[in-house]
């Protein structure tokens, strides 16, 4: 792993109504190529982390992007994979959904094309060009989504509950997919699978602070996180 | 879910589905004002009759379903035109205008039921401001089932709780689905964004 500081986060905090902190203090330094993986109990506030980073929400505080504070030139370095995915899905063909993000970015219209069957080559969906999105399965969907983002090769990947709802043999398909992608990681999940599979390190979010980040050697298996998860927090 | 396309006949190798999707708005135009033009005698009607039966045969689509399709415009139509019935002449008002708009109707539903969507919404694209339209269009056709879809989702959630939903139900479900519908649209705008989309 480089040493190289892809993503500098210092004393972020984010409120929807100015009293309730859904994040507080957030410090976290994500190194160039690492995954980070962000575990925590439903409503901890990894999703919203995930926005903050990608600059979708206002927040108090900073987030640097290769030493940059973000600034709107900055999104093309990063992909954001949504939880549902008819929510990134929303152009009438798979195309033009692909298309969406380097069109926007200033592909040029002939390398946008191959850029599209790439894409779909890459998430094992050749020929999906002219399907529409209503006729997919979840897991269609999913990669799909995840091929309407890497499709302008962002350098950061922010990914939110990457393998939810999945069956088991399309979860594991879809996390060698993300395995294979080389870029900065981070992932917001439930499941502790992926956190030990895929994080180079893992993050704990507990009430909107971080409580606890292990590097990957000391995250030993998926029954040592799930123990320290079930202790009291007094305990931990 | 399973969904009934408007046009699940545009996949299929017909006649119709050949047709350019410009030349097709084209002729529809075309024929909807001949329709409108053509005067009232019986034998004039007979003509195109032929022709929505001819569309029919070559652009592959069954009889039945195409009935079925029409069949649900026809109270409107009905209710539409009952009331020229009570002028002088009146049925005669009533018939022709009733077969003007079956005729009509019958056009626009073989032009939509054998244009894919995407192709009709490129082409909105090329119109002045069609771009606008064309979006529009492509929302609408991409979260239509969607929608019908969490109806569908809380419906069936309802039921399974007992409650087989009247009126009021009904309408409770469609506030639901307003919200919902709202919180969607904002993780859409988010995505967007997140793909470089700029507000214009």
């Amino acid at each position: 792993m480089e040493n190289k500081i892809k993503i500098e986060i210092k004393n972020l905090n984010f409120s929807y109504d100015e009293e309730k902190y859904v994040l507080k203090n957030i410090n976290l330094k994500i190194y160039e190529n690492e995954t980070v993986c962000i575990i925590g109990e439903n409503g901890s506030g990894k999703t919203t982390l995930l926005l903050c980073i990608a600059g979708l929400l206002k927040y108090e505080g900073e987030v640097k992007i290769d030493g940059e504070i973000f600034n709107e030139n900055l999104r093309k370095k990063m992909g954001f994979l949504f939880e549902n995915p008819d929510d990134a899905l929303f152009m009438p063909r798979v195309f033009d959904d692909i298309a969406f993000g380097p069109k926007n970015f200033g592909f040029e219209e002939e390398r946008i094309k191959e850029i599209v069957k790439e894409s779909l080559e890459k998430v094992g969906l050749p020929g999906f060009e002219e399907r529409v999105p209503h006729h997919l399965s979840f897991g269609e969907k999913k990669r799909i989504a995840l091929a309407s983002i890497i499709s302008y090769s962002p350098e950061i990947l922010l990914l939110d509950e990457p393998t939810l709802a999945l069956s088991p043999v399309s979860k594991e398909n879809f996390l060698k997919l993300i395995k294979s992608i080389r870029a900065t990681k981070i992932i917001a999940t439930h499941d502790l699978e992926v956190a030990v599979e895929t994080g180079d390190r893992v993050v704990l979010l507990n009430k909107g602070t971080i409580k606890k980040v292990w590097n990957k050697s000391e995250v030993k298996s998926i029954k040592y996180l799930k123990n320290f998860l079930l202790k009291e927090p007094g305990e931990r | 879910m399973k969904h009934h396309f408007i046009d699940d006949f545009a996949y299929k190798k017909g006649f119709l589905q050949r047709v350019d999707t410009g030349l097709k708005v084209i002729l529809l135009i075309l024929l909807l004002l001949c329709v409108l033009v053509i005067p009232e005698k019986v034998l004039f009607y007979i003509p195109f009759i032929i022709l929505t039966f001819l569309f029919l045969i070559f652009s592959k689509i069954p009889f039945i379903y195409f009935l079925k399709r029409i069949l649900i415009i026809f109270p409107f139509l009905l209710v539409l035109f009952s009331l020229s019935i009570f002028k002088e002449n009146g049925l005669r008002i009533f018939l022709f205008s009733f077969l003007k708009s079956l005729i009509s109707i019958s056009f626009v539903f073989l032009f939509v039921m054998t244009t894919k969507m995407t192709a009709l919404s490129e082409f909105i694209k090329k119109l002045p401001a069609g771009f606008l339209i064309s979006d529009i269009f492509s929302f609408l056709y991409r979260y239509f089932f969607l929608l019908q879809d969490e109806f569908e989702k809380m419906k069936r959630a309802m039921i399974s709780k007992g409650k087989n939903p009247k009126l009021k139900d009904y309408a409770l479900l469609s506030g639901n689905l307003f919200i919902r519908s709202y919180e969607r649209s904002e993780r859409v705008l988010k995505a967007m964004i997140s793909r470089g989309w700029k507000i214009k």
